[in-house]
């Protein structure tokens, strides 16, 4: 368990702009604790320091999670979003996108957003932007990218993409093996 | 003649040769059925069909060859006959061939002829189906697919005579006997039982399981003169054993701990399944408001009456484990008895808790829940494989102030320590979950609870020391298992108060059986009492034990300790495990007493031992727990 180094931050924290914007500077300043970024075989764990300083007692290889893990660094070195983070990113979401209940399951099986699995997406979202979905009960159900602009989404034919499909609430069942 | 056809249908349906003719007549009899209209003496469904194709056929081939090929395939018929009726498929195939001549004699007497043929080959495939019908029943109980066997035998062939039952019930049960491994015990306790009690079926042996029962509850006046107590309890292990298909140890412990009539009524409830129940997560949503979303998916459901977060489903159209709310962490699929000892541990926000026999993480996300996401929760957990679901069960349900290593229990004082509460959900044998995993009734044995009894009391003293007694608000212990024995459970906690200084306190649930204080020839603390027991038969939910403990200083008594320094040197010598073990074998009995034996020689080899290397004890070590840490650092 260890700090972010410099290189590391900076890829990460553009990986968490993409969905969240300015407001990763909530996570890192918030009111009630102090909380930290710990990367710790490769994953990224989102921590309070307590609990951070507690966990430092525990020999790094017996050490299986601690906080929220965030996602991991491949070995190219890039970061990869993990559906643990959607807790945090659902909260501060900048743009999101709400699906109809008959295309729930289709996304958290892990198909893309069509046209006619889309309620309601948030007012000028531009198009690659990263996205928060939830259901139309306000249930938060994966992230993805768009493929079009809220201007574009209003002409397209009902089997168009809307959203990319990058991660998905059925992962936790799908990949739970290879996840944690 | 007919004797022989039979004995021929055994062979037949012995070697399963008939399958591929099974499905043939099938097919010809629909086939046939417009010809048969011009034939007058409808004949056999078998023969018939051959007469369909003719038209076809018959200007393909010459009729005399045809002939020909007639009396040879018959002859070849008599043949199979008389030996084995292995061919009979490719015979109804050249059937086809056979009949392309128009001739009526010929055809009624292949008809005659064959109908013999067919008949038999009718038997033949009936007996197969028999066959396999007892097959598929072989698993639930042999009786009964016996008896199936027989009575379709005697349908179809009206005048067997027993003698010829007898000799295929035999041979089936042999085929079985080499098919089937597992069976096998059942079957020998079958045999003996059917031998002693002249072959009487298990409603029989149910009967006289009750009969058994209402004698012994009323001894003095309707007991045999002559027979004692202990041969009415043989013969009610052994039917129960039977009727149940426990292994007789298992018997022994289940009818030591209940009364008798409460023990039929513990065996036939673990034949049922409990209801299944799940806890919403407080921390993601409220009991009603996932009650409401779940109905409207179309389950039915209920809440726990004495809970403030479980619901019991009852019927469901949707998979209750894949459900958007599930996959967003809303509610977690957990059986009901795992909520007591997290309600009897009852975690404050703010403290710091351990659960030290987490996965698959049920109970750790409740105390978390409880704890509203704050404080310090350390989940551990020594299997590897498990501590995935125990991540991603925490991940899910949005439990935040929560680590989780991957550690035996027992190194927990050193790791860490100071907590305010402590949780052990020790590994045990599992008699209160037969339900959920019926092969506990053959696969444990005496051995089985002794090792867990072992690492039990390590666990709860290493837990006890986990824990500041000075803590404003805690200093609890809960220990619980999923298993009944008295051994694993109250003689458990009864080891900790000794070498402990803590006491029992009130698990504040309020209902549940009070544990025992005296079991056999052991007595416990008085204080015992207020530990709890949870039974299948009384509360609906999976058998359960629970004891709450209040650590009243951190002193440790006779000057012993798994402090952090000499927590490994606790270890106990495995000379004196392997002793306990064959003493222990001999009979079940005795085996409580074995455990006190076993208790004070390890204390008195705490002493001994404390020189000793622990990288040695590592190495002799019989406990599955270091072979399992041995292997991880591999």
């Amino acid at each position: 368990m260890r700090p972010l180094t410099e290189e590391e931050s900076k890829v990460f924290f553009e990986k968490l702009v993409k969905f969240i914007g300015k407001n990763v500077t909530l996570l890192i300043q918030r009111k009630d604790e102090p909380y930290c970024f710990r990367i710790q075989k490769n994953k990224v764990y989102y921590v309070s320091e307590e609990i951070m300083k507690r966990s430092q007692n525990i020999p790094r290889d017996s050490l299986a999670s601690l906080g929220t893990c965030f996602g991991r660094f491949t070995k190219s070195g890039k970061f990869k979003l993990h559906i643990t983070a959607l807790d945090y990113l659902a909260q501060y979401a900048k743009y999101k996108v709400w699906v109809k209940p008959q295309s729930e399951m289709s996304w958290m099986y892990g198909n893309n957003l069509l046209k006619a699995g889309l309620g309601r997406i948030t007012e000028d979202t531009p198009a690659n932007q990263g996205v928060v979905l939830f259901t139309m009960t306000d249930i938060p159900i994966g992230f993805g990218v768009t493929a079009k602009s809220t201007h574009e989404c209003r002409k397209l034919d009902p089997p168009a993409l809307v959203v990319y499909h990058l991660c998905d609430v059925g992962e936790y069942l799908r990949d739970e093996e290879t996840l944690f | 003649m007919a004797v022989d056809k039979k004995i021929l249908a055994a062979a037949a349906a012995k070697k399963q040769v008939a399958a591929k003719a099974a499905p043939a007549p099938q097919k010809k009899v629909v086939g046939a059925k417009p010809v048969a209209t011009k034939v007058s003496v409808p004949p056999p469904k078998k023969q018939t069909t051959p007469s369909k194709p003719q038209p076809k056929k018959a200007v393909k081939q010459p009729e005399p060859e045809s002939e020909e090929e007639d009396e040879e395939e018959e002859e070849e018929d008599f043949s199979d006959e008389e030996e084995e009726s292995t061919n009979k498929s490719n015979l109804f195939e050249d059937d086809d061939e056979e009949d392309e001549d128009e001739d009526d004699e010929d055809f009624n007497n292949r008809n005659t002829k064959a109908f013999s043929d067919e008949n038999q080959k009718w038997l033949k495939v009936k007996g197969q189906e028999g066959e396999d019908d007892d097959e598929d029943e072989e698993d639930d109980e042999e009786e009964d697919g016996l008896e199936a066997q027989s009575r379709l035998i005697k349908q179809k062939k009206d005048k067997i005579e027993s003698e010829n039952i007898d000799e295929i019930q035999k041979e089936h049960k042999k085929s079985i006997d080499e098919e089937d491994k597992l069976d096998i015990e059942e079957e020998k306790e079958e045999g003996e039982a059917q031998s002693e009690l002249m072959g009487v079926d298990l409603p029989a042996v149910y009967q006289r399981i009750k009969d058994v029962i209402q004698t012994l509850e009323n001894f003095a006046k309707e007991r045999k003169q002559g027979t004692t107590r202990q041969q009415y309890m043989g013969r009610l292990a052994q039917d129960i054993s039977t009727y149940f298909g426990y292994s007789l140890w298992l018997v022994d412990v289940f009818l030591k701990i209940f009364p008798v009539g409460e023990a039929l009524e513990f065996f036939e409830a673990n034949e049922t399944h409990r209801p299944l129940t799940i806890r919403a997560n407080t921390l993601k949503t409220r009991r009603k408001d996932l009650a409401e979303a779940l109905i409207a998916r179309g389950v039915h459901l209920e809440p726990i009456k004495w809970s403030q977060v479980g619901l019991t489903i009852y019927d469901t159209q949707v998979a209750i484990g894949a459900t958007p709310e599930y996959l967003a962490g809303h509610y977690i699929q957990q059986s009901a008895s795992s909520f007591l000892p997290v309600l009897a541990l009852a975690p404050q926000p703010n403290e710091r808790v351990l659960d030290m026999c987490a996965s698959p993480g049920g109970k750790t996300t409740y105390i978390a829940a409880m704890m509203k996401n704050t404080g310090v929760l350390v989940a551990n957990d020594v299997n590897k494989d498990r501590i995935k679901s125990l991540v991603a069960n925490i991940h899910r349900l949005g439990v935040k102030n929560a680590s989780v290593s991957n550690l035996d229990g027992r190194e927990y004082p050193t790791v860490m320590g100071g907590f305010d509460r402590c949780l052990v959900d020790a590994p045990c044998v599992g008699l209160g979950v037969i339900s959920k995993d019926p092969q506990i009734k053959l696969s444990k044995s005496e051995r089985d609870v002794i090792t867990c009894t072992h690492s039990q009391k390590e666990l709860l003293l290493h837990a006890i020391d986990s824990v500041d007694a000075d803590s404003p608000t805690g200093g609890i212990i809960v220990y619980s298992t999923c298993s009944l024995t008295v051994e694993e459970n109250e003689a458990v906690v009864d080891y900790a108060l000794k070498k402990r200084d803590v006491k029992i306190v009130d698990t504040t649930i309020d209902f549940g059986v009070q544990g025992f204080t005296h079991y056999r020839d052991s007595h416990f603390h008085p204080s015992l009492i207020l530990t709890r027991r949870y039974y299948p038969h009384t509360h609906n939910m999976d058998g359960f034990y629970v004891a709450k403990l209040q650590k009243i200083s951190n002193k440790i008594p006779n000057g012993e300790s798994t402090g952090a320094k000499q927590q490994v040197k606790k270890r106990k010598n495995p000379a004196s495990d392997s002793e306990a073990s064959n003493t222990s074998s001999s009979e079940s009995e005795s085996s409580n007493k074995n455990i006190n034996k076993k208790a004070k020689t390890t204390t008195a080899n705490n002493t001994n031992t404390n020189n000793k290397v622990s990288n040695q004890k590592k190495g002799k070590g019989k406990n599955r727990y270091f072979k399992s840490k041995i292997n991880q650092k591999k």
